[in-house]
């Protein structure tokens, strides 16, 4: 109970720090000053526990699915969304491909395989399953919840700006903002929701960025996914807000296996924010999501990750698996995909959000910050594909070990024949705490285009004693100048992200070295 | 020495693996190859000894010939030692190795002593070739291998290489590859170093239609030196895959890798290098550049320079570069009266010969000069020059 009236002080904290600095003339320049990382380093301090703060299990009777997987279950699970007999047959597809999959060896992990068989593939919170047609209706139990996780919802959701689409377990619970965005023909909507209502949108897209054959994970993910978000911008029209989804994993045992479509029509952009926390458990817990985007002409995506779900323990017991399939194409002339990632939970992680560069002059980005401590392990990187001509991209990746992390960068770039003057320019730095952790590059640079350029540049490096020491000197702890030296080696991402999640990027990082230096 | 049976089934999966992703030899799995030794002409053998004041050792199919071989003091072959094979042991490479004869260096007699190894047959020979490098505390060796296959039958030869380098030893080894370009050439170098040593080795591809270059380094010592360069110039239907896997075990050692080369036609490269840094391993320097100018729109440059690195006190650069002639040193050429087909020629030659530059042996480079002038585009104006 304690802990819970400490979690609420605490978010109550969060949503003030945020309306401050949204009401601040330039947030940008706020976030890059070093003397304000120190005042915020000082306010956010206070909210640090040592152990996973946000570890408690909401108690919810689940509506779900037995253990373990085969026709049935997918037939469930289809039958519980009221899907379309061609969405049913989409996923027995994919199950019959995934069966004769193996699972991907290559990544620099170890760990051990998830029991297909013991997975619970739907879960639903049973108080849900009429749906809520408002806000007012959902368990006040479920609203409890992300409030501890300070998830900005209603009245939180006005004061910050920002509609959510909260995913708790397997079925959206409350879409905020969703009126307003109808206004301007903005569909913004749980996944389940769009198969309903836009089959058409759902049935010309779901699949032709991420097939339903492409991947181990991704395969299952078609088979088995639940729920997840879709966003459809029309043309010419620029998203008004941020629109951003909290995920949750809840139930125990359920893996999430949600699916993300996002689509950008022609001339229009939005920015969509991702993040996720997890209750506390000692048993692994397995998330393959999908997330597709596509961008016709002119038109851009920004998707920015905060990624804290629940890392194991200090001796690397317990912990979410992260597999994950993220891609972006960019179909139309002049098109943008941006990735921002901050990586810091899950056990370990296997995640590389790619652009394919279709369209003549389309860019990619990708900007990464993934930090491992105690046991972690994260495999993460991207894949830049240029097929069009002149297209371009630009990758920035940001790994931090600690304790006994291995953290390991693996990015493609890939330049086809067609791809004239394609340019790419990667950078990915390494910085590494203690002698027990590893850092680790690999890039695959394939070029089968003369003009094409790829620049590639990697660092490794650690915090300096003389740079510890020159801080301790003018009166700054080594905590607080660590903070500050990982701030600095991070803050080309940073400022790629949106404000709110800036801050609470920089606050995560803090939690996560916690204890790591001495 | 260890020795398998040769069973060419294991080429069929290769490329599923991450080490060998971007090299199909599949096709290898579906030809029956001989495994004899034949008679080869005095005249050919007498062409690849260019420097006949040193030692030069031949084998043929990996047999050893007598004939046309000169041994000296601290060479031998076949003899029993026991270290042959222990460095090999220590790495994973899915390349076979079976019978054939082991020549041993432990002495070179401050020359470069020369090893041709020749593949021939009517059909499509397979055959392996082992070399044992040994030097002592405080000696020096360098060894100038030559590998050929002759005809255009598609043999397989799958020479392997092995360094022991002692404290405060030096070691040079060229190789070259030569000859057919329907054959396929996948060669192992395994070098082992001690405290204060130095070894540098050069690997030159000019011929081959695929030709793979896996070397593993373990630096067992420190302040060791390790400098690994690597040189290419490939035409239609060639690829090159060199893989480097270099291991840091203890402090203070330096490592390089610098490989680099022109692809013409559809020709392919790929490159791999693996910095590996193991824990406590501090003060660890090194670097990797792999750099390709592709002359075609249909050539294709792979680069995967890695790091794995356990410990903090490193400081390790990995660098790629793909691009096309630079545009700019061309136009100084041209506008000093070199004509532009010339001006092209005299760059590639410039990028290339900065890898031959340095072969100590000049009977050798200058073998080497000309088989590279001769394969590039624009070579004969250079000789003219």
């Amino acid at each position: 109970m304690e802990e819970d009236k400490n979690m609420a002080n605490d978010t109550k904290k969060r949503s003030e720090e945020i309306k401050r600095l949204a009401d601040m003339p330039d947030a940008g320049t706020l976030l890059s000053s070093s003397n304000t990382a120190a005042e915020d380093t000082q306010l956010l301090k206070e909210t640090f526990n040592e152990k996973y703060k946000w570890g408690f299990v909401t108690d919810i009777e689940a509506d779900s699915a037995p253990p373990g997987l085969d026709e049935s279950t997918i037939a469930f699970i289809s039958a519980k969304k009221e899907e379309p007999q061609w969405l049913l047959d989409w996923r027995l597809k994919a199950y019959k491909h995934w069966l004769t999959m193996e699972e991907p060896n290559w990544p620099h992990l170890t760990y051990n395989k998830p029991n297909y068989d013991e997975i619970i593939f739907y879960s639903a919170p049973k108080s849900l399953t009429d749906g809520p047609k408002s806000l007012d209706e959902v368990d006040p139990a479920l609203l409890e919840t992300y409030k501890k996780l300070g998830i900005p919802l209603a009245e939180h959701a006005a004061l910050a700006g920002v509609a959510v689409d909260a995913v708790f377990d397997s079925v959206s619970v409350g879409t905020t903002y969703q009126d307003k965005l109808a206004e301007i023909g903005i569909i913004f909507c749980p996944m389940s929701e769009a198969v309903r209502e836009h089959p058409e949108l759902v049935k010309k897209y779901l699949g032709t960025v991420v097939p339903y054959s492409d991947n181990y994970y991704a395969t299952l993910n078609s088979a088995v996914f639940t729920d997840g978000s879709f966003v459809y911008i029309p043309k010419g029209v620029k998203c008004p807000m941020d629109l951003s989804t909290y995920f949750r994993i809840n139930a125990k045992s359920s893996g999430q296996f949600e699916r993300t479509l996002i689509i950008a029509e022609e001339g229009a952009s939005v920015s969509y924010l991702e993040g996720c926390t997890a209750p506390m458990r000692d048993e692994n817990q397995l998330h393959a999501a999908v997330v597709e985007l596509i961008t016709l002409d002119n038109a851009s995506i920004k998707y920015s990750t905060v990624q804290n779900w629940y890392p194991g323990d200090e001796n690397g017991v317990g912990g979410i698996y992260n597999f994950v399939t993220k891609r972006g194409k960019c179909q139309g002339k002049s098109s943008r995909i941006t990735w921002t990632q901050v990586e810091t939970g899950s056990a370990v992680t296997w995640k590389y959000p790619s652009c394919i560069l279709l369209g003549d002059d389309s860019v990619g980005e990708f900007y990464s910050v993934a930090l491992t401590n105690n046991y972690q392990q994260a495999d993460t990187g991207t894949k830049m594909i240029h097929i069009g001509k002149n297209t371009r991209s630009t990758i920035v990746s940001k790994g931090i070990s600690a304790g006994h992390g291995q953290n390991i960068y693996r990015g493609l770039v890939k330049i086809q024949k067609g791809a004239e003057n394609a340019r790419n320019y990667t950078q990915c730095d390494s910085m590494l705490m203690g002698d027990e952790c590893g850092a680790h590059t690999f890039p695959y640079i394939e070029v089968k285009n003369s003009s094409a350029k790829a620049e590639h540049e990697a660092s490794t490096s650690k915090i300096g004693e003389d740079q510890l020491f020159y801080c301790n000197q003018r009166g700054i702890s080594t905590e607080d100048a660590i903070n500050m030296i990982v701030n600095g080696f991070c803050k080309e991402v940073f400022r790629e992200l949106p404000m709110e999640f800036a801050v609470e990027a920089r606050r995560l990082l803090e939690v996560s070295l916690e204890a790591s230096v001495g | 020495m260890t020795t398998m049976t040769f069973d060419n089934k294991c080429f069929e999966k290769l490329h599923k693996t991450e080490a060998w992703m971007y090299t199909n030899v599949s096709a290898l799995a579906k030809i029956d190859f001989a495994l004899s030794t034949t008679f080869v002409d005095e005249q050919i053998i007498h062409g690849f000894d260019v420097t006949p004041a040193n030692s030069f050792i031949v084998l043929i199919n990996g047999v050893f010939n007598e004939e046309a071989s000169r041994l000296s003091d601290g060479i031998e072959i076949n003899a029993a030692y026991e270290l042959a094979g222990t460095i090999a042991s220590r790495g994973d490479s899915f390349i076979p190795s079976f019978e054939c004869d082991t020549v041993t260096i432990t002495n070179n007699q401050e020359k470069t002593i020369h090893i041709l190894q020749l593949v021939t047959g009517d059909c499509a020979t397979a055959a392996s070739g082992s070399v044992f490098i040994h030097a002592k505390e405080g000696e020096s060796i360098s060894v100038a291998e030559t590998h050929v296959c002759l005809g255009d039958s598609g043999h397989l030869f799958m020479p392997l290489t092995e360094i022991m380098a002692e404290k405060n030893s030096n070691v040079t080894l060229v190789r070259a590859i030569r000859g057919s370009n329907t054959a396929y050439q996948l060669g192992q170098l395994h070098v082992c170093q001690l405290d204060s040593s130095e070894v540098q080795t050069h690997t030159i591809t000019l011929a081959s239609k695929v030709s793979r270059n896996e070397v593993s380094a373990y630096l067992d010592g420190e302040h060791i030196e390790s400098n690994f360069d690597g040189m290419y110039m490939l035409g239609q239907d060639q690829q090159v895959d060199n893989h480097l896997r270099i291991e840091h075990n203890y402090p203070n050692c330096n490592s390089r890798e610098f490989y680099k080369g022109i692809l013409d036609g559809n020709a392919k490269s790929v490159f791999t290098g693996r910095i590996y840094v193991k824990e406590g391993a501090t003060d660890t320097d090194a670097k990797q550049t792999n750099q390709n100018i592709l002359l075609s729109d249909d050539a294709n440059a792979i680069a995967r320079p890695q790091l794995e690195i356990y410990n903090d006190e490193v400081a390790c650069t990995h660098g790629a570069t793909t691009g096309e002639i630079d545009e700019e040193a061309k136009l100084y050429l041209r506008s000093r009266g070199i004509p532009a087909d010339a001006a092209e020629a005299l760059l590639m030659y410039a990028f290339l010969n900065e890898s031959l530059d340095h072969l100590a042996d000049d009977g050798f480079r200058k073998t080497l000069t000309d088989e590279l002038l001769s394969a590039m585009p624009g070579g004969d104006f250079i000789r003219t020059l």
